[in-house]
């Protein structure tokens, strides 16, 4: 009976020092924390040129104001595009030991967006969002083509292959490749003069066929021939 | 002789280079006066009897050929009346019959070019007999194959957007501006030594003959009298012609293969097309000359003027070319067997144990193999054998162009069951038509033109040695005299 | 009388020589000017739907990821449908068409193929009447009020996207309403090609083409190349990151043709197809049901 009541009276205290000790820890570990706030900052030029390219910077802190690293970032805007609006993503970049997520873009649109990253938050973080405006002006076209069969004009300088964002073009070779569907004209036209101002030649000694006859029927018959006859 | 005024002697020395020096000139101008006066009158005879008078067997054939040419019109009125929904063709296999036909009359055509510009450049006189028939071939293939590709077109209605709309840079652009150079140039090569024929016929036949005819020959003879001057000019123009024409010809089939290789079909994509269709052509045009010879010969009794001598070379050109074919074929099939890249080898199955065999193998056997092998034995290298090969050649090259479209197109391009092609029968009654206006076309010239190019063969070659009055068909004749070796 | 008339050429031989040859040159001189034209511009009424000064350069993404022959709807491919019912496609034409092939490492993937708008078309350098050409969009049309019929471009064309109108097919009353231009091609004309035209037609209207608004999963994307954007109806994507992360393809990109029709690589997986289930439902052409019997039809 005694020694029921000391056994018990161990196991008590065992048990309380455990939850003495083991609780702290417990509250300590963040799983069972709420998830930490955090704060997101974007960083982007006010204005831009269309085609030019534009870094755009977010980071991520922590309520307590620690940097936040290997996080994803999503940057996206506002887009509508035929008869769809949403979000488009532009990029999604991992944030570095300082918490900043870097992205580099050629900017393909003019008007007046709104550049937004977006963290969407892990287990431990809160997710979080920021968002810049950003207008885009001076509107050229900067996909140039040369699709289809160009003849090139006489003012006209031949285009080759596909400049894009003012890449250079290709070289000399491609240039007579392209050009040559459009010039083939020429050497078909001068071969076939050629051709046909022989048969012109050709023509012009049958009159000259005819001609000896008219020539001839006003002379005096050949006395030297020995056969009557057309040779 | 008389020399005309005026008359350019600069020019003349220098183009009279490439023909006979003056002193082969003189030898020739004897065996003029050599030339027996009874062969000549019986050339004569013999060469315009088919301009003097008409039986009624003329008028049967005429009347047979309109008739089925009537048939091939009366089909393609049907397919202008409902598309070309009533062929066999459809869109997995958009070509058929009837480019297969064009590309295979186009390749006829060669006949006249091989025998009348090639071996006139190269001096030989064996052929002077038959060069005339070769020229009526090529002027008439290329009339009727020209024909192919508007029968083909959906829209014929349409024919005027190509000059309105033309693009140089399209192969049809190419085949237009070839063909219609080509025929001008044989029509000028045909027309140009007939002048002295016409006016033979201006002086033999004009008293006899009824009013129109005399009025046609004296036109057409342009005066012709034989004067140096005359001779001269003609000179000219048929050495400037026959030097022309034989690279145009050259392009025209070459322009008509690039049609296909200018595609990126797998039985189309490769750069053997262009030599390997010049070479198809003059194959299909030795054999239709030796087929019209061996017609026009029995026919008019010309087997004087027309031997075994021309059979032979003629036979011996077939089989030449037939080895080149071959080559050709080889090096097709080795180079593409060797790497089986996509696409290739459908094609070699359905070719060799698919839908083509037979088709297939009759063409390698029949067209390419027999001509060589009867060229090669003696007993089978007669005039019978001669011909012989010829159908065979004639049958297996249209076949070849067939099996080049059918085929080549069946090939799929993408994951989808190939489709059959079966020729409809309009699509045969228009080829049925074809050969009947090529066939007609041929007896009105045959009736309008002499045959044989009397002159010519009076002037370079004199009687045939060995060859008698009412000469043999197949029979060898005296023993020894094979012919002389053309000179 | 007898031949005076060639006597006084003759007398003037050179001279009238000089003046053939000189009128033949003039001719064939001339020639060039004439036969020769710029095509790249259009024939017709330009189809550029402009954004601001910028020209549109389309091109279509369609992400296999996604298609799975509408196996999962159970209904023939409704791209096609939905083209068809657009248009009014005559049987058999499916300008968009989904093939099923197979895949090297086994099973099959549903691959829908529209029309590839190449820049280097073969079908446009063949064509001697220049009835095909290309816009400064891209997109390559036909004009059916100037082609001739004779199907050249259908042997050149390597994609199998080209469908003749071997007779005369049937048309619904709406579509003989309309005005013909090469931007929608209705009604159709006998004799002449037709195929897939990117609906030049919606892109005004501002709306997506038939095809991709038809699908069920969203698999076909219509994007600009100038602006770097496309949509599927859905969702808004930057093109060249869609084509990136996809690692997007063409089709028999070593032919050269350089289609705008990227290829995103997958068998449905997106969707939950198991690549070993074949097979699709065949397409059908209901409108031309209506029309009732005897309206004329072909097979490919």
């Amino acid at each position: 009976m005694r020694r029921l009541r000391v056994l018990h009276g161990v196991l008590r205290v065992t048990v309380f020092a455990l939850c003495a000790t083991l609780l702290p820890v417990l509250a300590a570990t963040p799983a069972l924390a709420a998830p930490e706030a955090t704060t997101l900052t974007i960083v982007a030029p006010p204005s831009a040129s269309l085609g030019e390219p534009v870094i755009v910077q977010a980071r991520l802190v922590s309520a307590a104001g620690a940097p936040i690293a290997g996080a994803t970032v999503t940057f996206t805007t506002r887009f509508t595009f035929l008869n769809a609006g949403g979000d488009m993503v532009i990029a999604e970049e991992l944030t570095d030991r300082t918490g900043t997520a870097t992205t580099e873009f050629a900017i393909r649109s003019t008007g007046e967006f709104v550049a937004r990253a977006t963290f969407r938050g892990t287990a431990r973080y809160a997710p979080a969002q920021a968002s810049t405006p950003l207008t885009v002006g001076a509107s050229r076209q900067l996909y140039a083509q040369e699709a289809g069969v160009r003849i090139p004009g006489l003012n006209e300088a031949p285009r080759i292959g596909q400049v894009m964002l003012g890449a250079p073009s290709a070289g000399i070779i491609p240039l007579i490749a392209r050009m040559w569907p459009g010039m083939s004209g020429w050497p078909i036209a001068a071969t076939l003069l050629v051709i046909w101002s022989l048969y012109l030649f050709v023509v012009a000694q049958v009159f000259r066929v005819a001609g000896g006859a008219a020539a001839e029927a006003g002379r005096q018959p050949d006395a030297g021939r020995a056969e009557a006859g057309p040779w | 002789m008389a020399e005309a005024p005026g008359a350019g002697d600069d020019d003349v020395d220098a183009l009279d280079t490439l023909r006979l020096g003056r002193a082969e000139a003189a030898a020739d101008a004897h065996e003029i006066l050599a030339v027996p006066p009874e062969w000549r009158a019986r050339l004569e005879r013999r060469g315009l009897a088919p301009l003097a008078g008409t039986g009624w067997r003329y008028y049967a054939w005429i009347g047979a050929l309109l008739a089925v040419l009537g048939w091939g019109i009366f089909a393609y009125t049907r397919q202008l009346d409902e598309g070309l929904i009533v062929t066999g063709m459809r869109d997995r296999i958009s070509w058929g019959l009837y480019i297969a036909s064009f590309v295979f009359f186009i390749g006829i055509s060669h006949a006249g070019t091989l025998l009348s510009a090639i071996l006139r450049v190269t001096r030989a006189r064996w052929q002077l007999s038959v060069t005339r028939m070769a020229e009526f071939i090529t002027v008439v293939a290329l009339m009727v194959g020209a024909l192919f590709p508007f029968i083909d077109m959906g829209r014929p209605d349409r024919i005027l957007n190509i000059l309105e709309y033309g693009r140089w840079q399209s192969p049809l652009m190419w085949d237009i501006l070839a063909i219609t150079t080509y025929l001008t140039g044989s029509t000028l090569y045909l027309y140009l030594p007939l002048i002295p024929d016409f006016a033979l016929a201006r002086d033999r036949l004009g008293p006899t003959a009824p009013r129109w005819k005399r009025a046609f020959f004296r036109a057409a003879a342009v005066g012709w009298n034989g004067s140096a001057a005359q001779r001269r000019a003609l000179e000219r123009a048929m050495t400037v012609m026959m030097l022309v024409i034989i690279p145009v010809a050259v392009s025209v089939h070459t322009v008509v293969s690039w049609i296909f290789a200018m595609t990126l079909r797998v039985a189309f994509n490769t750069s053997i097309f262009g030599a390997f269709f010049v070479a198809g052509a003059i194959y299909s045009g030795i054999a239709a000359i030796v087929l019209l010879m061996a017609v026009l010969r029995k026919l008019l009794r010309l087997e004087e003027y027309i031997t075994r001598t021309q059979f032979l070379y003629l036979g011996y050109m077939m089989a030449a070319f037939s080895l080149i074919m071959t080559y050709f074929n080889v090096s097709e099939y080795a180079v593409h067997g060797y790497k089986m890249e996509a696409g290739v080898p459908f094609h070699f199955e359905q070719l060799m144990v698919g839908p083509f065999a037979a088709l297939f193998w009759f063409y390698i056997f029949g067209g390419l193999g027999a001509p060589a092998i009867i060229m090669l034995v003696r007993r089978t290298r007669t005039i019978a054998g001669v011909v012989c090969a010829a159908v065979f050649v004639l049958l297996a090259m249209w076949i070849e162009r067939y099996l080049i479209v059918v085929a080549g197109l069946r090939v799929p391009l993408e994951p989808y069951a190939p489709r059959d092609y079966f020729p409809s029968w309009v699509e045969l009654s228009i080829l049925a038509g074809a050969f009947a206006l090529f066939a007609l076309l041929i007896s009105v010239f045959a009736k309008l033109f002499p045959v044989i190019s009397i002159w010519e063969v009076v002037e370079h070659r004199g009687p045939e040695p060995g060859a008698r009055a009412e000469n043999e068909g197949s029979r060898r004749g005296r023993p020894g005299v094979a012919g002389r070796p053309a000179r | 009388m007898r031949n005076a008339w060639l006597l006084r050429t003759v007398r003037h031989s050179r001279r009238g020589l000089l003046r053939l040859v000189g009128a033949g040159l003039a001719v064939v001189g001339i020639a060039p000017f004439g036969v020769a034209r710029v095509v790249g511009s259009t024939p017709h009424a330009p189809t550029a739907e402009r954004h601001g000064e910028r020209l549109r350069r389309w091109a279509m993404a369609i992400d296999l990821r996604r298609c799975d022959g509408c196996q999962s709807v159970g209904k023939p491919p409704q791209c096609t449908r939905a083209c068809i019912e657009g248009h009014f496609a005559p049987e058999p034409m499916e300008w968009i068409q989904v093939y099923e092939g197979s895949l090297p490492g086994g099973g099959t993937q549903f691959f829908p193929m529209p029309c590839q708008q190449c820049q280097n078309a073969p079908c446009v350098n063949v064509c001697p009447v220049a009835a095909t050409f290309s816009t400064p969009e891209g997109t390559v049309l036909i004009d059916q009020q100037r082609c001739i019929g004779c199907r050249i471009c259908m042997e050149a064309c390597p994609y199998d996207r080209r469908f003749f109108n071997w007779g005369t097919a049937p048309q619904p009353p709406q579509a003989l309403l309309l005005e013909y231009s090469p931007e929608h091609q209705s009604p159709a004309i006998r004799g002449t090609v037709m195929k897939c035209d990117f609906c030049p037609d919606m892109a005004r209207a501002g709306r997506l083409p038939y095809c991709a608004q038809g699908c069920p999963n969203g698999a076909i994307y219509y994007g600009d190349l100038e602006e770097d954007v496309a949509t599927n109806g859905v969702e808004v994507v930057k093109l060249s990151r869609l084509l990136l992360t996809g690692a997007a393809y063409r089709h028999k990109e070593d032919l050269g043709t350089e289609p705008r029709v990227f290829y995103i690589p997958g068998y449905g997986q997106a969707v939950g197809r198991n690549p070993l289930k074949k097979g699709r439902r065949p397409t059908e052409w209901p409108w031309q049901k209506l029309l009732g019997p005897g309206t004329t039809t072909w097979t490919r």
